[in-house]
């Protein structure tokens, strides 16, 4: 079967013009029939009623004097009516009085037929039999029966078909003489446009122009077609242009390539250079910053020691002092047993002193020499932790004194680590050196927390201030070298940078910070545990407990 | 009920009740009386009276029959008198009058009544009667004259006129 989506315009057309026409045709032309066919039955029956009407009359009197001769002279006027093929009248009795028929007489219908004293209209194939009461002042006094010939409406229905059936020829051959018509006012402009469509498709020469004939919905294609092909020209002009740059381009490019790969070469062996000379400003940086940390250290050292040392010179002084006068008053002869007895317990209290300030003194330089040389040494070794960052305090007690930050260390005083010390005191001393610098104004008060804790083979360091806090624009970039908000006050902004190098590079650890705008920072520093055995059963052995 | 009646009356009145009778004109004439009043309209007076008065003048060969025809018999659903008169100037209570030719002569004093003169003779139709039987072979028929009854007030129905010869 053909598909109707997929046939011609032409044939859509022609099958749409076609069917159309039959279809009103054959609607129309059905209703036309019904109601000329009802009317023309209608016709006929109120035709035989009137004709039944009068001669039921007429044949009256011959019915009451008995007169058959005048009853069948009165039927045979039937012969006046083509379409009575049969009368017949019976009297009140039901006795045949008087008939008519045309051509050979045959049975009649209506003879056997039942008598009623009301009119009976009835069908037999093409025969209409009407049967009518013959009354006389309200009295029956007989019956006529007649039959007419309904062929004319056979005849009519045929001659009906053949007209309609010649009609529906005629329109047939009408509509598709139209529908070619149409089809080609629709599909000849297409055909024609394809047919340029496709000579431009060949010839690629966009600028061909063919005349249009109607200013229709066909020809405001041509206009659409027609604009797309200038586009097409000129998008066609506009490729050539940039394959022509692009030639031009191409043609170039290697120039530009062997020159800039050439440049590239020159600028990497700059870059190494650079890197080079970067590497080596860095180290020289933090060897510096290491140098600035000692002086620092010795700084502090000197401080610290300046008091014990001081102490210990007053006393001594102060003894020297005593002990000449006493010498005096011996060699006059005018020491008293009291003079020596005082001179005995001032000796011993200055002693005392001395030598209380003598082993402070011992005792910070022993410190200070500690830090000191693990600084300057990086070695890895077992220590515990707090005793150590104490120490490391006491190197910083001189700057902390200057303010009014305290030092929290929260940390088991058993707990050891197995690290590079230096590099320990490096992060915790310039940590609370940042602290100092950056997270407190002159005069602040604040707290800063060394919180450490071993967990999961790992030394967790937090190292916490409630000072100003940082930016959180800025938080991602203070591990960053050479980051600083403090430059114009001599900050070189290397500080927690070398942090985070001594952490990740030289511990193998990880640092973080947090930090909040008025709340303070915080810098999480998880190292891995190097611990001797010792150590590790112990801590094992805590854990188990 | 009505319609078995009428079939009585039909065998009855009929030629094939008795063979005798159907083939006496006479008898025939006497039931078309009947039959002939029924297409007959008499002015008001006429027609409400109580019976119907059937007169007869000067010898009649109906008259034989007529007083056993109509002694329960009906025209125009009123009892039928059988009335013999001698002077027309009693026809005036007479629906219909039975005349022969003897008393043709007199008949222009029936004029001013509504009376139907009924005639049995050959011409009479021509001399005045209204409605005059004649044989045609075995058949009896009969003229009837629309001139003569003009103006009398009596109406004859164009079915009986079907029927009728007319003198024209």
């Amino acid at each position: 079967m053909m598909n109707f989506s997929n046939s011609s315009v032409r044939g859509k057309i022609i099958f749409i013009v076609l069917v159309t026409t039959l279809s009103a045709l054959i609607l129309g032309s059905s209703v036309m029939f019904y109601l000329v066919w009802n009317n023309t039955k209608a016709e006929a029956i109120m035709r035989a009623r009137l004709d039944g009407a009068l001669f039921s009359e007429l044949v009256v009197p011959f019915l009451l004097f008995n007169d058959k001769v005048g009853a069948n002279e009165t039927l045979s006027k039937f012969h006046n009516l083509d379409r009575v093929k049969y009368a017949h009248l019976v009297d009140n009795a039901g006795n045949e009085f008087a008939t008519y028929h045309t051509g050979k007489k045959k049975e009649l219908y209506s003879k056997h037929m039942a008598l009623d004293q009301n009119e009976i209209i009835k069908y037999v194939e093409d025969i209409l039999i009407l049967s009518v009461p013959i009354l006389y002042q309200k009295e029956y006094i007989g019956h006529l029966n007649i039959e007419f010939s309904m062929k004319h409406l056979e005849e009519m229905r045929l001659d009906y078909i053949k007209i309609f059936s010649l009609i529906v020829l005629l329109m047939v051959a009408f509509s598709y003489i139209a529908a070619q018509k149409m089809q080609n006012v629709i599909s000849r402009p297409i055909l024609k446009l394809l047919s340029y469509m496709n000579k431009i498709s060949k010839t690629g020469d966009y600028k061909l122009r063919i005349k249009k004939e109607y200013d229709d919905e066909i020809g405001k294609l041509y206009d659409g077609f027609y604009g797309m092909l200038v586009q097409i020209q000129f998008r066609k002009e506009a490729t050539q242009k940039a394959q022509n740059e692009l030639f031009d381009l191409n043609e170039k490019l290697e120039e530009r390539v062997e020159s800039r790969t050439q440049n590239l070469y020159d600028l990497n062996i700059e870059l190494k250079d650079s890197i080079n000379t970067i590497k080596k400003t860095q180290s020289q940086l933090i060897q510096s910053e290491k140098m600035a940390a000692l002086g620092g250290l010795v700084a502090g050292v000197a401080h610290e020691i300046n008091t014990p040392i001081g102490l210990s010179v007053t006393g001594i002084t102060h003894l020297q002092d005593t002990s000449v006068a006493l010498k005096r008053l011996y060699q006059s002869n005018d020491m008293s047993q009291k003079d020596f007895e005082d001179y005995l317990d001032t000796n011993i209290q200055l002693c005392e002193s001395i030598y209380l300030n003598l082993r402070r003194g011992a005792e910070l330089v022993a410190s200070f020499k500690k830090v000191a040389t693990d600084q300057s040494i990086e070695e890895k070794r077992s220590f515990k932790i707090k005793e150590y960052l104490e120490q490391v305090l006491i190197s910083l007690r001189n700057k902390l004194k200057q303010t009014e930050i305290s030092v929290d260390i929260i940390c088991d005083d058993e707990l050891e680590i197995y690290s590079d010390a230096g590099a320990i005191a490096q992060i915790v001393t310039n940590l609370i050196m940042n602290s100092l610098i950056h997270a407190f104004h002159k005069g602040d008060k604040g707290k800063i927390t060394l919180n450490v804790v071993n967990e999961n083979n790992r030394s967790i360091i937090r190292y916490s201030d409630d000072g100003k806090g940082i930016e959180q624009d800025i938080l991602p970039k203070v591990f960053d070298p050479f980051f600083t908000t403090n430059r114009e006050s001599g900050g070189t902004g290397l500080g927690l940078n070398i942090i985070y190098n001594i952490v990740t590079s030289s511990l193998g650890g990880e640092i973080s910070v947090e930090s909040k705008v008025g709340i303070g920072t915080t810098f999480t520093i998880i190292l891995p545990i190097f611990m001797d055995e010792r150590i590790v059963c112990n801590i094992t052995e805590e854990e188990k407990v | 009920m009505i319609y078995r009646l009428n079939i009585l009356f039909i065998l009855l009145f009929s030629y094939g009740v008795s063979s005798d009778l159907e083939h006496d004109p006479n008898f025939v004439k006497s039931v078309y009386i009947e039959k002939i009043s029924r297409f007959l309209t008499w002015p008001n007076d006429k027609e409400s009276s109580d019976e119907f008065n059937l007169c007869l003048t000067g010898d009649s060969a109906v008259e034989k029959y007529l007083p056993r025809l109509y002694r329960k018999r009906t025209i125009k659903k009123k009892p039928v008198k059988i009335i013999r008169i001698d002077n027309f100037d009693e026809a005036s209570k007479c629906h219909m009058v039975y005349v022969n030719n003897k008393s043709i002569n007199q008949l222009s004093a029936l004029k001013e009544y509504s009376v139907v003169l009924v005639g049995n003779s050959i011409g009479l139709e021509h001399k005045g009667v209204h409605i005059n039987f004649f044989d045609e072979g075995e058949r009896v028929r009969f003229w009837i004259n629309p001139k003569s009854y003009k103006g009398s007030g009596i109406r004859v129905n164009h079915l009986l006129l079907s029927i009728a010869k007319i003198v024209r």
